[in-house]
C-alpha cells in the first residue's frame, strides 16, 4: 500500500469544504445539538427534564451517532469511490501505469483516514457529555465507553466501505447515497418484518452490526434477527468483500 | 538530458484494431513514431485519433494487433513503458476544487516518488508558479492546458501525447508551446501531437500521420507529404476559356481548372515523366495559339490541402 497514494486520496477529500462540514454536521454537530438542548431543558426545569447526560444520555446518542454517522459515512464513501472517475482524472491516473488495484486500494484507508478522526469526535463528545452532564445519574463505564467506540466505528465504518464499494462499482455518487440509505432505512427494515424470508433475513446487514451492539447500546429491546456473533461477523464481512471486490472489478476493468 | 535507446520507435504499432460494438473505430493501423521528433498526429473529427492514443496507453482494450511503447510490449509491460509517457488524453481534466499544486500532487502519488520534486520545475516550465495556488475551477482553459502540459512532465517523458494541446491557448501561447515542444524535441524527448490544427502541425512537426475512418492514410516528413500531392502548376495568361481545352488535350495533364483569375493545372502523378517537359509543352501549347502567357508557377501544397484531398473533405472544407 502506498502511503503517497493514501495522502492524495485524503487530500481528495479534506479539501471537499461541503464534505468536511456535512460530515462534521452529521457526526459532532447533532450530538453536540441534543445533549445542548437537553442539557438546556433540564437546567431551565430540573423536576421535567433528565440530566442530558448518564447512562440514558449516553444509549440515545451513541444510536443518534450510528445513524447519523451511517449518513456521513454515505458521502464519504461515495465521495471517494467516485472522485476520479466523475472528474475524469481517473484516466490521467491510469496513464501513468499505476496499477488500477492500487489505485483502488488505495480509497480504503484514504477515505477512513478522513471519516475515522470525524466520528471520532463526535464520539469523544457523547462520552464527555454523558459523563460530564450526568448530574446524580449513572455514567457509562470507561469498558462500555471503549467497546461502544469500538461499535460506533463498525457501524458507521462498514456503510463508509460499502458506499466506498457501491459507488467504484456504478460509478454515480448520487445513485450510491440513494440506494444505501434507502436501503439501510426503508429496504432494511421492511424486509426484516417479511416473516416469509426466516433465516434469510439474518443477511440483512443493520440486523448483524446491531447483534455486535455492546450491551447497553442500541437497539437491545428489538427481536435479534442475527442468531450469533459468528453469523453476524460473516454476514459484515460477506457485505464488505462483495462491495469492495465489486469496486475492485469495476475498477480494474472500466474504461478509463 | 532524456533520450530513448538507438532506432527504438517511441510508438510503434502493427494491426492495431479498436472496436466498439460492430463499429471499427481503429482499423488494423500501422504507425510508427520515431523518438526524438514532434509527430503530428491529424484527422478530421471521428475520425479515430482520440480512440487510438486512449488504446496506446492502454485506456481501452484493443481488438486486436500489438503496439510497443518506448520499445517495450503493451500491454504487457504497461507499467514500466507509461512511467516515462505523459499524457493529455481529450481535454485535461482536473479535481477542481483542488489548487494547480494540489492536482499535480495527486498525479505525482501515483508515479515514483521523485515526482514530487518535478512539481516546482513543471509549473516554472509552463509558466503557472504564480497561480499554482489557486483553484483549478478558477482556471482558464489555456492555463488548464499548460497545467495538463505540466503534469505530463512529471513524468520526465520520453514520451509526451497530446491530444489537441493547443485548444483554448491564445496567439502568444501557442508560439510559447510551439517553443517548448522545439526545447522538448531538442532535449531528446518525443512529442506526438494530436491536433486538428494543420498550420500549427505544420510548424512545429517533424513528421505527420494522417488517418480518417480508422486507418492511417499516409505518414512521413511534413514536407515530403505536402510534397506527395500531385503537382499542380498556376497559369495566368489572356483568354482563359481558349486555353483550357487547348491545356486539356496535352497527355499529362489531368484536370484544368480555373482559379482567382488563373488557371491551376493538376498533372498526373506519373515518375516518368518530366514536369518540366510538360510546363514547357504547356507553354508552347498557349504560344502557338497566340495566347498571352504572363506567368507560369509551380503551385505549393499545404500540409492542409493535401490532407483535405486525403481525407475527402475537400468538397466539405469549401
Amino acid at each position: 500500500m502506498s502511503l503517497r497514494l493514501m495522502s492524495a486520496e485524503l487530500l481528495k477529500l479534506r479539501k471537499r469544504r461541503g464534505l468536511v462540514w456535512w460530515s462534521l454536521v452529521l457526526s459532532v454537530g447533532i450530538v453536540s445539538a441534543v445533549f445542548a438542548i437537553i442539557e438546556i431543558l433540564h437546567l431551565s426545569s430540573p423536576a421535567r427534564h433528565e440530566a442530558a447526560g448518564g447512562m440514558d444520555g449516553y444509549q440515545g446518542s451513541i444510536i443518534g451517532l450510528s445513524l447519523a454517522g451511517s449518513i456521513a459515512a454515505i458521502l464519504i464513501g461515495s465521495a471517494a469511490g467516485t472522485a476520479d472517475v466523475s472528474t475524469g482524472v481517473f484516466r490521467d491516473l491510469v496513464a501513468t501505469g499505476r496499477s488500477r488495484w492500487a489505485l483502488f486500494a488505495a480509497r480504503i484507508p484514504g477515505s477512513l483516514a478522513f471519516f475515522v478522526p470525524v466520528i471520532t469526535l463526535g464520539y469523544i463528545v457523547i462520552a464527555a457529555c454523558s459523563v460530564g452532564l450526568a448530574g446524580s445519574e449513572a455514567t457509562p463505564g470507561v469498558s462500555l465507553i471503549v467497546r461502544g467506540y469500538g461499535w460506533i466505528l463498525l457501524a458507521t465504518g462498514f456503510d463508509l466501505l460499502l458506499a466506498l464499494g457501491l459507488s467504484s462499482l456504478i460509478g454515480s455518487r448520487g445513485t450510491t447515497i440513494g440506494v444505501l440509505i434507502g436501503y439501510q432505512f426503508l429496504g432494511a427494515p421492511l424486509l426484516a418484518q417479511i416473516a416469509l424470508l426466516g433465516a434469510a433475513r439474518q443477511a440483512l446487514f443493520p440486523g448483524a452490526i446491531n447483534r455486535l451492539a455492546p450491551i447497553g447500546v442500541a437497539d437491545q429491546g428489538a427481536p435479534r434477527l442475527v442468531h450469533s456473533d459468528v453469523v453476524a461477523v460473516v454476514v459484515i464481512l460477506c457485505w464488505v468483500a462483495a462491495a469492495l471486490g465489486a469496486g475492485a472489478w469495476r475498477t480494474a476493468t472500466r474504461d478509463a | 538530458m532524456a533520450g530513448s535507446p538507438d532506432g527504438v520507435a517511441a510508438v510503434e504499432t502493427r494491426g492495431l484494431t479498436t472496436r466498439f460494438g460492430s463499429r471499427v473505430a481503429i482499423d488494423a493501423v500501422d504507425l510508427r513514431v520515431p523518438a526524438a521528433t514532434a509527430f503530428g498526429f491529424l484527422g478530421p473529427n471521428g475520425a479515430g485519433k482520440t480512440t487510438l492514443i486512449r488504446t496506446i496507453l492502454g485506456l481501452t482494450h484493443p481488438a486486436g494487433g500489438s503496439w510497443r511503447l518506448l520499445g517495450r510490449p503493451m500491454p504487457q509491460e504497461r507499467s514500466a513503458a507509461l512511467r516515462r509517457v505523459g499524457a493529455i488524453v481529450e481535454e485535461p481534466r482536473f479535481h477542481p476544487h483542488l489548487t494547480g499544486r494540489e492536482n499535480l500532487r495527486i498525479i505525482a502519488a501515483a508515479r515514483e516518488p521523485a515526482a514530487d520534486d518535478r512539481i516546482p520545475g513543471a509549473l516554472a516550465r509552463v509558466g503557472l508558479t504564480p497561480r499554482a495556488d489557486e483553484r483549478v475551477g478558477k482556471y482558464s482553459m489555456g492555463m488548464r492546458q499548460r497545467l495538463g502540459v505540466a503534469r505530463c512532465l512529471l513524468a520526465d517523458p520520453l514520451l509526451l501525447i497530446l491530444d489537441e494541446p493547443m485548444n483554448g491557448l491564445d496567439p502568444a501561447g501557442i508560439q510559447e508551446f510551439r517553443e517548448m515542444v522545439a526545447t522538448l524535441v531538442q532535449e531528446g524527448r518525443t512529442v506526438f501531437l494530436s491536433s486538428h490544427l494543420l498550420d500549427e502541425v505544420e510548424k512545429t512537426c517533424d513528421q505527420v500521420a494522417i488517418i480518417d475512418r480508422g486507418r492511417i492514410l499516409m505518414q512521413g516528413q511534413v514536407a515530403d507529404i505536402a510534397r506527395s500531392a500531385k503537382p499542380t502548376i498556376r497559369i495566368r495568361c489572356g483568354d482563359l476559356d481558349g486555353a483550357i481545352p487547348l491545356l486539356q488535350s496535352v497527355p499529362g495533364v489531368q484536370e484544368v481548372t480555373r482559379d482567382d483569375g488563373a488557371l491551376l493545372v493538376i498533372l498526373r502523378s506519373d515518375p516518368s515523366a518530366s514536369s518540366d517537359d510538360l510546363v514547357a509543352e504547356l507553354n508552347r501549347r498557349l504560344v502557338m495559339a497566340s495566347v498571352s502567357v504572363y506567368s507560369i508557377a509551380p503551385e505549393r501544397v499545404s500540409l492542409e490541402e493535401r490532407f483535405l484531398e486525403l481525407t475527402s473533405r475537400l468538397e466539405d472544407a469549401g
